[in-house]
């Protein structure tokens, strides 16, 4: 070990081009995006992880494997170092700023990341694993950040791994009991649903049970996108770079304003975790929505958990769209864009949560409006 | 606490031997992917002359991630000797001024060992090993506590201890007196007054409280470093006090100083008591941090982002979170009975911090000057109670206070 060794080795230039590159102030645009991948023992959420390591895609992903948290102060990474090293994969660890959490505003776990995005030449995204976590809205709440703090990691989008063979079995187990099974919470906040195992359940092709699935997690979260696999063998563009937290990022709101699609589930016990969209066409006060939203997000007016929320808003005096987000107390409202002149300019919020009531929520906003 | 580690534009790496400007860099640290910090050389010559204390950090790295340290610094001896430079957040100790391309003229200089505290104090639960039990993993850091009329109550003692420490810190303050000087002065009024200097030993903190000079942020390490002509100081001060906390801090003039520091240091109490001036129940936590930034920014400062005002009572520091920057995203707005502090950092250039090898000082990241008021505040019926506010016996040190 060079310990011993007497001589020093020759030193090496610096880089003038890498230097200048990890001296790189972070800003948006290259601002590192975290994806958070979630889902049952079992359910083939390392499959996807090796999956995205080890493929030739070229790009430089770091794999966090959230085992060990703040109390032992370390995480595992595994890096694939893309184009740069023939895609070798390397493993580092992590370390967890430990201390007075309290006064700082990033958790200890973003500034980590913030160092790891430092020390590398060059990462392209970060996937965080959670091993054993049962929810993903504290991590979620942790990641995602002040744009005023200009970070080079952002929050890119929540990854559900479901098993498709597993799935009804561990869906029902809530019904049983008094208290969620995490397979909801785990739908609830997902941006994507990646259903896996699906050649165990149709080894025909019979797709009748598969849209069974399908249905059933939509009934939970409609907005999730959901990706059938085979051992997790998925299209990396397909989960990547999702944006799903950027407020002004377009592909979602196209999604939100697409009249035809009905987002609200249709069958369930009112006790369940369900989807819920409300619309209204006037115009609304945007103080008044402020207010109408925190006292169901912080004060639980109504006795309503909101775990996730989606909106566009047609706001008074305002030639702008607004878009609406929130991850559990944690909300922004931002406008985006103008409003375009063959839209029909509507408000539209969906919900994602337990003890919903589509009444108490359609008559409350409707006194956010102006008229 | 490190808040950012980003690196300024104009910043380039020093020689960690010399200090001239450095072009090479250890091979052996790239391969470990080691901090160019530290490892960086302007000729081979002085790379090869640094190579027996150098080497040292592979085999550092090496070891933690084995969780052991190198022998020189981990021995617990050296932390009650005297006059060492504070490294690992203050669980270590080194001979040498540690590598690192400082940011603005300001270096550390060596800590005193540590200061005893009479067995009559009640102690926080870090005092004795450096680690909070209570406060991690408590409810209060989720949910805003309420304080009961005996709470309140024990809250305006500590916060009065903590007025009148802060005020005798302030009258030592002139060009000649080394910051441990400070620290010498507030541990003994917290002691004498009954209570037990928070800071000291928590998340192994070495001192009784901070002393940030010139382009320190916070967190500064009181040291042998004497006080110049022309500095701006900031002490912050905290008391444990009858099982709850007062934290405040104050940042003073160092004989004459440029128009410019002067503007800062103003322009930053204005900031504080005009966001001071909205806080009533109803009010939405958010929107201090607009306050701060508007003032701020009208002035040509710019307000630190990493560092945020807090919940503070039985524990040091709890919910709520308040982010002294414009469009956060803050939860909650305040109540009656809720006691928290309001404590802006504003930057003469840049709002970005870096962090020294100590693990502790935030300085700004193009090493100009930062100045930061903080009171302790509780919420009333009708409006706010400054519990740390002035007494008619605080020295005269603001002179746009006579205006």
């Amino acid at each position: 070990m060079e310990d011993d060794e007497e001589e020093p080795p020759l030193a090496v230039q610096i880089d003038e081009e890498i230097k200048h590159s990890t001296q790189r102030p972070p800003n948006d645009d290259v601002s590192v995006g975290v994806t958070v991948i979630t889902g049952y023992l079992g359910s083939g959420k390392s499959t996807l992880v090796n999956h995205i390591l080890n493929s030739q895609h070229g790009k430089r992903i770091a794999v966090i494997l959230n085992e060990f948290g703040e109390e032992i102060g370390v995480e595992r990474a595994m890096i694939n170092e893309g184009d740069g090293n023939g895609g070798a994969i390397v493993e580092e660890w992590v370390e967890l700023a430990n201390g007075c959490i309290c006064c700082t505003v990033k958790h200890s776990l973003v500034q980590a990341l913030e160092q790891l995005v430092q020390r590398k030449e060059r990462l392209d995204h970060i996937l965080l694993e959670t091993t054993g976590l049962a929810n993903p809205a504290p991590l979620a709440s942790i990641l995602w950040l002040d744009d005023q703090l200009e970070s080079s990691v952002k929050l890119d989008s929540i990854i559900t791994v479901v098993d498709a063979k597993n799935l009804r079995f561990q869906l029902s187990e809530r019904r049983n009991s008094s208290s969620f099974p995490e397979a909801f919470f785990q739908i609830a906040f997902a941006d994507i649903v990646i259903l896996n195992k699906v050649d165990l359940v149709s080894p025909e092709g019979s797709g009748g049970v598969l849209e069974e699935l399908e249905k059933e997690i939509h009934n939970i979260n409609s907005l999730a996108s959901i990706i059938r696999s085979v051992r997790c063998q998925v299209d990396l563009p397909k989960i990547l770079n999702c944006r799903a937290y950027e407020a002004t990022h377009a592909a979602h709101l196209e999604e939100l304003l697409e009249e035809s699609r009905s987002l609200s589930t249709k069958d369930l016990h009112d006790s369940g975790v369900r989807t819920l969209c409300i619309c209204e066409p006037r115009k609304v006060d945007l103080d008044k929505v402020r207010l109408w939203l925190e006292e169901i997000l912080w004060d639980k007016k109504y006795g309503m958990d909101v775990y996730r929320c989606k909106g566009v808003l047609s706001v008074q005096n305002s030639d702008q769209l607004h878009t609406l987000q929130a991850v559990r107390e944690i909300y922004e409202i931002v406008p985006a864009r103008k409003w375009k002149v063959e839209e029909n300019q509507m408000n539209k919020i969906v919900f994602i949560g337990h003890n919903l009531n589509e009444d108490v929520l359609n008559d409350s906003f409707r006194t956010c409006t102006t008229s | 606490m490190s808040g950012g580690s980003d690196v300024a534009d104009t910043t380039s790496l020093s020689c960690a031997r010399c200090g001239k400007p450095a072009r090479l860099q250890c091979p052996k640290c790239v391969e470990l992917k080691l901090p160019r910090e530290g490892a960086a050389f302007c000729t081979q010559d002085c790379f090869k002359a640094s190579w027996s204390s150098h080497k040292a950090v592979h085999l550092k790295a090496k070891l933690s991630s084995l969780g052991t340290g190198t022998p020189h610094e981990q021995n617990s001896d050296l932390l009650n000797e005297d006059w060492q430079y504070c490294l690992k957040r203050g669980q270590a100790r080194t001979q040498k001024l540690p590598h690192f391309d400082w940011t603005g003229k300001l270096r550390p200089y060596a800590i005193s060992g540590r200061r005893a505290v009479p067995p009559h104090i009640e102690l926080p639960d870090w005092a004795a090993d450096g680690i909070p039990k209570t406060e991690p993993n408590s409810d209060l850091q989720h949910v805003v506590e309420i304080k009961t009329p005996d709470q309140i109550e024990r809250m305006r003692e500590a916060c009065r201890i903590g007025r009148e420490v802060l005020d005798a810190a302030a009258r030592v303050i002139q060009p000649g007196v080394t910051t441990d000087e400070i620290d010498r002065v507030v541990h003994d009024a917290t002691i004498a007054a009954g209570g037990y200097p928070s800071p000291l030993n928590y998340h192994f903190f070495p001192k009784s409280c901070c002393t940030s000079v010139n382009e320190v942020i916070c967190h500064g390490i009181p040291d042998a470093r004497k006080l110049e002509d022309g500095d701006i100081i900031n002490v912050d001060i905290s008391v444990y006090y009858k099982g709850v906390h007062g934290d405040l801090n104050e940042t003073y003039f160092v004989g004459n100083v440029d128009e410019e520091s002067r503007r800062l240091v103003q322009c930053t109490y204005e900031s504080l008591e005009k966001a001071i001036a909205i806080v009533k129940p109803g009010v939405r936590f958010r929107e201090i941090g607009e306050v701060i930034n508007r003032h701020t920014t009208m002035s040509g400062f710019s307000v630190v982002k990493s560092y945020c005002g807090h919940g503070i009572g039985e524990l040091f520091h709890c919910a709520p979170n308040i982010p002294h920057y414009g469009r956060n995203k803050a939860v909650g707005v305040m109540k009656a009975g809720q006691t928290f502090t309001i404590e802006p950092m504003i930057n003469a250039g840049v709002w970005r911090d870096r962090m020294w090898p100590d693990g502790w000082t935030a300085v700004t990241a193009d090493g100009k000057r930062s100045a930061q008021f903080e009171h302790t505040l509780l919420v009333t019926k009708t409006g706010v109670e400054v519990l740390t506010g002035r007494l008619p016996s605080s020295p005269n040190v603001f002179p746009w206070l006579n205006a």
